[in-house]
């Protein structure tokens, strides 16, 4: 009903920003297309909605909504997204605002910017058949285009007005990605206006927020989730290899469909500095295989490379990750090691190691690194944590042998310390089933015998009225599957993701009284039998 | 007690409804006329989005604006941005009887006796400070006069019974400006910034309150004025609306009541998606009379749960609950509400639920909507 023209869209939308979803097109196709036919309409869309908003504009509110045939498979791909009519708003606000906001350096900038997709939603099928696990929402027919694209991925580029606003263009996509938990999901202008500081001075600025600010915003009471700003640095396990389990942390937020927002430089992920030669080997934009630089990532000394933020949407077993750019593409692959590299730099008082928020169902307090103490001077060891400590901390004191335990809680198996960890939603059949397969992994076992013992499982974790006293757990699955009775099974530990550690000090003696975090431990395989439980 | 009954929004269409060769919409209502008709409903109304960019030109008669003479870039002929409040503003006595016999002959195009019920508007400036630089808020003021002018020629020359004109609050963003770094949030990325400043709700208020009975001044002494129907002042989700909320409605409300020379001329549009996202609960509207008294007119569409990406198709899932909604509708015409209103000189419910799909995916998806929500009106 709302179909227009391509002769219109170029108009609105403008050569750069053009050519932009046009390279989107091609990257999501897999680069296949010497053309990619299209097709658009008008449509409603929360983000130019809350773009015009903020900018004190009525119009242009609606954007321009694309899609993408692919010849090949005779229809229509599984995606759509809203372009901003980035033309028209460059107009709009110059006729509204005429020199206040800096005119024509303003409009230029609006005008000539490269970030003309607004919201989308983006079907992950080929990143799945490459092993893939990509987090997807259910937000097709809430876009009413469930007949295109039933699930999938959002995906959305920051407006940049003077400054990046990449934080809550990540958080919006996190947002949406948790949308069965979050009390709203806020636009653009919404989510800047939502930072205590904005809230107290009723005036905001339009740039990026700090992590901590990010992680403010999520635990408001409008949006409803929370956050936990996590670092590499690993105080309570310094033998332990600090990037391996920043791997083995995000792959179980990511299998257990939480999003992660990274802090990057984003000089480092985009090559900003490097030459043409440089580009597709030394950066992880360039490493992606796209068939051109686009022109905005070459060196433009008015944008430094500074503190940036992406969202892991997807990993593989090998320690791939996908995560989404609001500054170029979704779905770029990166590896742990290159994220590592890319990790914000150094500055006096600032942590000196990965930084990372996963974004998570409000009740959820226990995390699984916790979060590293900033210090406020470089010289100082920051490798303490303060409250929450993470899963990890815990299960490192209670698990391996190098520390006491309670005596309490049983003996943990040697070797494979932290093992498979999954976030459950014991509200939800779907998020236990597919947890309680998790556990039973292993690529020996018989799928079967596997499905079995993970129904046996389930049978047991339902049976335990101890699991009834919260909604939110963690497995953990350690040591080997047992198959049979003669078997030496391993251990599946859950652990209450609702525990409240309150505000004790750091101190080995109350870490060690947290094992009330720990519901009851089972055999991991055999009779799936619980070999410790809590008390209530 | 009457009947609720249905209309359909335009805003449908996005692309304009006035342009007679691009106007798929109209047949659509015929469509659903035919869906309704066992549920024993009358006849589609229409609520006509007044505001939609590409239908503007069409309304001030001027079927081309020049090339620059608002975006000083795009060629004629192209569905160029134009500002509602700067043509619906400056319309002349002439430009809205002409307008008017326009919006009458497309509606009634394909069937004479189609009615219009209601008038939708996006004026957000009606509330913005005069900081911003620009006289966006007296052009929205005079953009909603002229409305309700329009509104009343439809009425009383094309005997159409819009009972309803529906306005948005505009936010609480007061200016927006380049300042130079003084408290920077990132640590890049140095140097100028652009920093919004918000104004207090009491005060946005207050501006919006004024601007309602500014435009209303407009039509003293016109004999346009008893034809003209009340203004409905629409909710929308998100923390800078003005009105956004169950508290900021209750308080708005309560303004409301302590400006008596709005009685009758001001109330609410009650968006059932946009009070459901905003957590406003039925008992709410319903037990606080300043506000259910001031309900003139609704609209329904499907939703998600905390979230307005967009008007999307209704769904059965949603029957429960959207039929409690079309429920207390139906109470707004029982006597005893229409007797409170009257005695407290209030305008009364249109006794139209407007099915809203801006800008929807195609016209399937509205009669799919019509046809699920005639059946569940009371």
């Amino acid at each position: 009903m709302n179909q227009i023209d391509v002769q219109i869209v170029r108009e609105q939308v403008g050569p750069i920003g053009m050519k932009m979803a046009d390279s989107l097109c091609r990257w999501l196709a897999g680069g296949k297309y010497k053309s990619v036919p299209f097709e658009f309409r008008i449509a409603p869309s929360i983000i130019t909605r809350s773009e015009c908003e903020l900018l004190g504009l009525s119009a242009p509110r609606f954007a321009i909504r694309k899609y993408v045939d692919e010849p090949s498979r005779s229809g229509r791909l599984p995606i759509f997204f809203n372009l901003r009519r980035l033309v028209w708003l460059a107009n709009a606000i110059e006729r509204t605002h005429g020199n206040r906001l800096g005119a024509p350096e303003f409009r230029e900038e609006i005008e000539q910017s490269p970030y003309v997709i607004a919201d989308s939603l983006l079907d992950p099928s080929r990143f799945r058949a490459a092993g893939f696990h990509v987090l997807t929402a259910d937000l097709g027919r809430h876009y009413g285009e469930s007949v295109v694209c039933e699930r999938g991925t959002p995906f959305l580029q920051h407006l940049k007005l003077g400054g990046g606003m990449c934080a809550q263009a990540c958080l919006f996509m996190a947002i949406c990605l948790q949308e069965r938990y979050a009390n709203s999901i806020l636009g653009v202008a919404e989510l800047t206006a939502s930072t205590k500081k904005a809230l107290n001075d009723q005036k905001f600025s339009l740039r990026g927020l700090t992590a901590e600010q990010m992680v403010e915003v999520l635990r408001s009471h409008r949006v409803g989730l929370t956050g936990f700003l996590e670092g590499s640095a690993l105080h309570f396990a310094n033998q332990q290899d600090p990037l391996a389990i920043v791997g083995t942390v995000w792959k179980a937020y990511l299998h257990s469909n939480v999003p992660v927002i990274v802090l990057v430089d984003l000089g480092v992920v985009s090559g900003a500095k490097l030459t043409a030669a440089e580009w597709t080997e030394r950066c992880i934009w360039g490493r992606n295989h796209l068939t051109v630089r686009p022109d905005f990532t070459k060196p433009q000394p008015a944008h430094p490379p500074g503190q940036h933020a992406v969202v892991l949407v997807g990993c593989s077993g090998d320690n791939t990750f996908l995560f989404n750019d609001p500054a170029l593409f979704p779905f770029l692959k990166a590896s742990l090691s290159e994220l590592n590299e890319a990790r914000i730099p150094e500055k006096p008082g600032k942590l000196q190691c990965m930084q990372f928020i996963p974004v998570l169902p409000a009740a959820v307090r226990m995390p699984l690194l916790g979060q590293p103490m900033r210090s406020p001077d470089p010289k100082i060891d920051y490798s303490h944590r303060v409250p929450p400590r993470g899963l990890l901390e815990l299960s490192f004191r209670f698990q391996t042998p190098n520390f006491q335990t309670t005596g309490r809680l049983p003996k943990a198996p040697p070797g494979g310390w932290p093992g498979m960890i999954r976030l459950v939603d014991s509200n939800d059949d779907d998020s236990v089933t597919a947890a309680c397969r998790a556990m039973f992994l292993d690529n020996n076992l018989d799928p079967d015998v596997r499905a079995t013992l993970a129904g046996r499982f389930q049978r047991s974790f339902r049976q335990n009225q101890l699991h009834n006293t919260g909604r939110w757990k963690w497995f953990q699955g350690l040591g080997p599957v047992g198959v049979d009775a003669n078997a030496h099974p391993g251990q599946i530990w859950v652990w209450n993701a609702e525990f409240n550690q309150g505000i004790a000090p750091v101190s080995i003696a109350n870490v060690l009284n947290m094992y009330k975090a720990v519901d009851a431990v089972y055999e991991r395989g055999a009779g799936c039998f619980p070999t410790f439980t809590g008390s209530p | 007690m009457s009947r609720l009954q249905l209309s359909v929004l335009t805003s449908a269409c996005a692309v304009g409804i006035l342009d007679p060769v691009a106007s798929p919409l109209l047949s659509v209502y015929g469509e659903i006329d035919l869906e309704i008709a066992s549920h024993r409903l009358g006849p589609t109304g229409v609520e006509f989005y007044l505001a939609m960019e590409p239908d503007l030109p069409h309304l001030a008669n001027q079927p081309a604006i020049t090339s620059g003479s608002l975006t000083g870039v795009l060629p004629p002929n192209s569905n160029r941005p134009v500002n509602a409040v700067e043509i619906l503003g400056a319309m002349l006595p002439q430009q809205l009887e002409r307008s008017a016999d326009l919006i009458n002959r497309v509606i009634r195009s394909r069937d004479s006796d189609r009615t219009i019920v209601a008038v939708a508007t996006f004026f957000p400036e009606i509330s913005r400070s005069n900081e911003m630089g620009y006289p966006a808020r007296q052009q929205a003021v005079n953009a909603l006069a002229n409305s309700l002018r329009l509104a009343a020629i439809l009425n009383r020359d094309f005997k159409h019974r819009i009972a309803a004109l529906e306005a948005v609050t505009g936010s609480r963003i007061r200016i927006l400006e380049k300042t130079e770094d003084a408290d920077p949030l990132s640590e890049s990325d140095k140097g100028s910034q652009h920093t919004i400043a918000l104004d207090r709700p009491e005060v946005v208020r207050e501006r919006l309150i004024g601007s309602l009975a500014d435009a209303w001044s407009q039509l003293d002494g016109d004999p346009l004025k008893e034809f003209a129907p009340p203004v409905a002042l629409e909710l929308e989700p998100g923390p800078c609306f003005l009105l956004q909320d169950e508290h900021s409605l209750t308080e708005l409300a309560g303004l409301l009541d302590g400006t008596p020379t709005l009685n009758g001329l001001v109330g609410f549009n009650l968006d059932i998606a946009h009070f459901r996202i905003a957590n406003v609960s039925l008992d709410a509207v319903c037990g606080v009379h300043s506000i259910r008294d001031r309900i003139l007119h609704a609209h329904v569409s499907g939703h998600h749960r905390c979230a307005h990406f967009g008007d999307g198709v209704i769904e059965a899932d949603d029957e429960g609950e959207i039929r409690r909604w079309l429920k207390f509708l139906t109470e707004l015409w029982s006597a005893a509400d229409r007797e409170r209103r009257t005695s407290k000189g209030l305008a009364q419910f249109s006794g139209y639920v407007s099915l809203e799909l801006e800008a929807t995916r195609c016209a399937a998806d509205v009669i799919e909507s019509a046809r699920r929500i005639s059946g569940w009106i009371p």
